[in-house]
């Protein structure tokens, strides 16, 4: 059934063009530590997780608030990195991430951070790959769960029915 | 000169019989619908438009509602509540604000209400602190609208013999049975060996093509999806499209009605509308039927202040808002190994289709004789991005994520299927539960939300508890594992009704039992607002019933009117 994927999840949304750049890199590497590539199924980059993240807060429909909070949530982060080991986050080694994102995940605020990436982590891991995500069906077919259908097309995709609402 | 004989505000299932029957009889109507018109073609299995997203309801910053909650009790004994926006908490109590209201999303789980259901102060007594009358109608009264329903609007089912059947007027329903899951085989084992009656659930589904409705396509997923086919029997597919195909009814969507307008003697004279554009619009017309769901019904009509009206319209003796209703009950489940079950367990698509209502009425040493309700089965919802997303939480709260993450998720989806229940039972009208209007929050057209207290009774929980054993005890037999069930006095939000109860008594009632408004005879109410109880099960089949009813009352008051063009 995953053969009658929309076309557009064929185009490439590589996640190499943004990952040149802060926060986007440094949310990358938080993205891999919290869903790595360990041979069970596809980690954050075979997901293009980051690209995903960075289309959901660009988009039109994304609280301010929200968008803001997960952004500046990158210097917290390095902050924290910087107070335990002396480096930005992305220069850690595996041992050393751990230790930071516990120490995040120890207050509120830093557990919602965490929380909010999962979210679309597993955003980007099963929905349409119409949203980026999830290419050829990825993270279904390892899930093995089985999508309903129709799919959406791109011009039928949540950000276009929006705009028949506002 | 009115513009219409018939104003109808929202386009849900409590509108649309409305639309349907006066369009056909040739009355000119206008459906009033705040939200935009989708249609077969804009709705596809997508979980982010359907569920994670702001796209068939409004986005909470727009327009939201003030809920208030019980937060303990003082020192003299006295209920506290604490008030929170729902832009704040993420509480939604949007259900689906476009054409066709929230019937799109439905399940279409479908029950009649029963006699009993009608009189239920009469056959079970007061019960203290609840607010709990006999209804101005019988179910004689409904019944053959009952019956319109399932032809109209296309219920399919199989009748079968069970100790509380309520009385037919027609042999068997007019549609064969959606096609069934494995599961349905193993829950009808469990419940015979338990001497249970398993109900083949009613559904509001086509099995086969009807005129432009294309039979379902089992997608497996159906509840809180719009429907592709058009086999779901929603408002907008099943009644709305062919009174708009009459000529006669024109649906304005994008129309948001922020008042009603009151002559000198109180009546009607007009409804005043935004439109999609911004520009403020008045509609004239001989009967104005007010269907937004129950909370925004009593919201408008508070809002709708005039020289008669001063507390708002019909809310002379101040019922308006009053005695609102969710679906008391709870929910739970239990799996079903693949390595115990087999692989045809996976199976997506066909329904579940099994309730049980053996225990609609108790006869228990402990509750004596009391009402009771509905059990339902069915399979985990589908959605796949919120299954994922409660797995991140391990059993003491903590994030869990790496490959310790992965393990957890790739264990459940794939090693088992689970069979969830859910339990309806009566949510007892109390003085506790009610909207009013808030004063400080406002909506994107400065009006003031709804402000909804959201108390329950006691009683709803020991009812919720007595069922929810009982099936558990129905998954322990058939030999679940993991089995669950909660039940809690948190309102659903797509479970309403109430609010305008009607009756007899204009000081206790809003309106009369025609639902139309005590004292304005071009006021009708036509969703589930005008239940003074709510019954135990899903309350659509009746809103539409009901709706069926009243647009009978309207065409009799219509006629013998001057026509409008």
């Amino acid at each position: 059934m995953l053969a009658a994927l929309p076309a557009c999840a064929k185009e490439n949304h590589n996640d190499a063009s943004i990952l040149q750049d802060e926060p986007w890199q440094s949310l990358a590497v938080v993205q891999q530590h919290l869903f790595p590539q360990d041979g069970n199924g596809p980690g954050a980059q075979d997901i293009r997780a980051t690209s995903y993240l960075k289309s959901v807060l660009d988009a039109a429909d994304m609280d301010a608030e929200e968008r803001d909070f997960m952004l500046n949530g990158v210097d917290w982060l390095n902050g924290v990195a910087q107070q335990l080991s002396g480096k930005a986050f992305k220069r850690l080694d595996a041992t050393q991430a751990e230790q930071v994102l516990q120490r995040i995940a120890s207050s509120e605020a830093g557990e919602n951070w965490l929380a909010t990436l999962l979210l679309y982590i597993f955003e980007a891991l099963l929905s349409s790959p119409v949203y980026g995500g999830n290419p050829d069906g990825t993270g279904w077919r390892w899930l093995e769960h089985q999508p309903g259908f129709p799919l959406p097309p791109k011009d039928k995709a949540y950000f276009a029915l929006l705009k028949a609402r506002t | 000169m009115n513009d219409f004989d018939v104003c109808i505000i929202g386009s849900g299932a409590g509108a649309s019989p409305v639309a349907y029957e006066l369009a056909r009889a040739g009355y000119d109507v206008v459906v009033l619908e705040k939200g935009p018109w989708f249609t077969e073609q804009d709705f596809y299995k997508d979980e982010l438009a359907c569920c994670r997203r702001s796209v068939y309801t409004p986005n909470l910053r727009d327009e939201q509602h003030v809920i208030e909650d019980y937060a303990g009790q003082d020192e003299a004994g006295n209920y506290r509540w604490a008030a929170e926006a729902t832009s704040e908490s993420g509480w939604d109590f949007w259900n689906g604000n476009c054409v066709g209201g929230s019937s799109n999303f439905m399940s279409g789980y479908f029950y009649r209400l029963k006699p009993k259901d009608f009189r239920l102060l009469s056959e079970f007594g007061p019960i203290k602190d609840a607010n709990v009358v006999d209804w101005p109608i019988a179910y004689e009264d409904l019944e053959p609208y009952y019956t319109k329903v399932e032809q109209v609007v296309g219920i399919s089912g199989v009748v079968t013999p069970h100790p509380f059947a309520e009385p037919r007027s027609t042999k068997g329903f007019p549609y064969p049975p959606t096609r069934e899951h494995p599961m349905s085989k193993l829950i009808d084992k469990a419940c015979r060996s338990m001497q249970l009656h398993p109900l083949p659930t009613p559904r509001a589904i086509l099995p086969h093509a009807v005129g432009q409705r294309r039979a379902c396509e089992y997608s497996g997923f159906c509840g809180s999806y719009g429907c592709s086919s058009g086999a779901k029997g929603s408002a907008r597919a099943a009644l709305l499209n062919q009174a708009v195909a009459t000529g006669k009814c024109i649906i304005r969507a994008g129309a948001k009605v922020n008042q009603l307008m009151t002559d000198a003697k109180g009546r009607i004279s007009g409804v005043k509308y935004v439109d999609a554009k911004g520009r403020t619009k008045t509609v004239k017309a001989s009967i104005y039927v007010v269907a937004c769901q129950a909370i925004e019904t009593a919201r408008l009509l508070l809002l709708s202040t005039g020289p008669k009206h001063p507390k708002g319209l019909a809310n002379h003796y101040e019922q308006v808002g009053k005695n609102l209703l969710f679906s008391a009950g709870g929910s739970g489940y239990g799996e079903f190994p693949y390595a115990r079950f087999g692989d045809e367990l996976k199976l997506r698509g066909p329904f579940v289709n099994r309730g049980l209502q053996d225990w609609y009425f108790i006869e228990d040493r402990k509750l004596g004789q009391a009402k009771g309700g509905t059990i339902d089965f069915l399979l985990r919802h589908p959605n796949a991005i919120s299954r994922a997303n409660s797995v991140k939480w391990d059993d003491d709260g903590n994030l869990v994520w790496g490959s310790a993450l992965k393990q957890k998720l790739k264990q459940t989806f794939t090693e088992a299927q689970s069979l969830r229940f859910e339990v309806f039972n009566d949510w007892l009208p109390t003085a506790d539960c009610f909207v009013s209007l808030d004063n400080t929050i406002k909506d994107k057209w400065h009006m003031p939300v709804a402000k909804i207290r959201v108390g329950y009774h006691d009683h709803d929980l020991v009812v919720g508890e007595y069922l929810t054993e009982k099936a558990k005890a129905v998954l322990k037999q058939m030999g679940a594992e993991n089995i669950s069930g909660s039940v809690s006095g948190s309102p659903p939000p797509n479970l309403v009704a109430g609010g305008c109860r009607f009756g007899d008594d204009p000081r206790t009632s809003v309106l009369d039992k025609d639902c139309r408004a005590h004292g304005v005879d071009n006021l009708f109410v036509t969703d589930g607002s005008f239940m003074p109880t709510g019954g135990s099960v899903p309350y659509t089949w009746t809103i539409y019933a009901n709706a069926f009813r009243v647009a009978d009352v309207i065409r009799t008051q219509l006629q013998g009117r001057e026509k409008v063009l």
